[in-house]
């Protein structure tokens, strides 16, 4: 069994892959400043954690091959996460969209979420307890983040404890916004 | 002899405004689009040239004030909570299946 994982700031997400055929593949893309990580399942179908800080995102991920998103995800509210992101939403329309729900007073980041509502994409949000979801025989899982870290309104969330669980491997990888394991 | 007709403060703070002033060092980039700032004592500043007033120039002196608004800061939080809101409640809970 392969398993992924994603950490990020105002809340932390693990992947787990289930048993299939093929092999997922995580890449971490030069977005300079900031991040933007591509993972694909063996199926084919895709989930971009961050988009970097400008629009060379779109152009990098056409380059890859890529034609459709099925999970868009904005690990915090700081625009070398999500400054590509509305131009990823308007050239690829993710299927689902998972917000953080920190709130965060920038009208570039208002902008943002105005761009996923009027979009009518489908919306996640983390949540108090874990949350799976399926990329094609890839598991992630929406790992829960401290309380304190959730009630932090706007600002820069502590470093993130290192936990045996969350620890990446062959199966496993975390991703955990702007800290790496 | 004339002395100057009035002291200029390289910092001047009152309440939640701020008044800086600057000094123009040099313009750089591909198409010396990003002016640089200098403070008084130093600090530098990237700057994006249209940002600043039409003909300004290298060693121009520029004051710039910052002010806290709180009011639009309540503005924007209260707008984001309200369209996160609005998502929130679309979002049914549950694992998602892609």
């Amino acid at each position: 069994m392969r398993s992924l994982g994603l950490f990020l700031l105002a809340f932390e997400f693990l992947v787990l892959p289930v048993q299939g055929q093929g092999t997922a593949v995580v890449e971490f893309l030069d977005v300079g400043q900031g991040d933007a990580i591509l993972i694909r399942s063996p199926e084919g179908k895709a989930a971009l954690i961050d988009a970097g800080p400008s629009k060379e995102i779109v152009p990098e991920l056409k380059r890859l091959g890529i034609k459709s998103i099925d999970l868009a995800v904005v690990s915090h509210h700081h625009t070398d996460h999500y400054g590509g992101m509305d131009d990823v939403i308007r050239a690829f329309h993710p299927r689902v969209f998972l917000d953080n729900g920190s709130s965060h007073t920038t009208p570039n980041y208002l902008k943002l979420l105005r761009l996923v509502r009027d979009s009518g994409m489908r919306v996640i949000f983390a949540g108090e307890a874990s949350r799976k979801i399926e990329l094609g025989s890839v598991s992630l899982t929406v790992l829960p983040q401290p309380v304190q870290k959730r009630e932090t309104l706007g600002g820069e969330a502590g470093p993130l404890e290192r936990r045996g669980c969350y620890a990446p491997s062959s199966d496993c990888t975390v991703f955990r916004g702007n800290y790496c394991l | 002899m004339h002395r100057s007709r009035r002291a200029i403060s390289p910092t001047f703070t009152w309440g939640s405004t701020m008044k800086i002033r600057l000094s123009i060092d040099r313009f750089e980039g591909d198409r010396k689009q990003i002016a640089v700032l200098l403070t008084d004592d130093g600090e530098q500043i990237n700057w994006p040239k249209k940002l600043l007033p039409r003909g300004t120039k290298a060693g121009d002196i520029l004051t710039l004030i910052l002010d806290r608004d709180a009011e639009a800061t309540r503005q924007v939080a209260e707008q984001t909570r309200k369209v996160q809101d609005e998502l929130k409640e679309t979002d049914k809970g549950g694992d998602i299946k892609l």
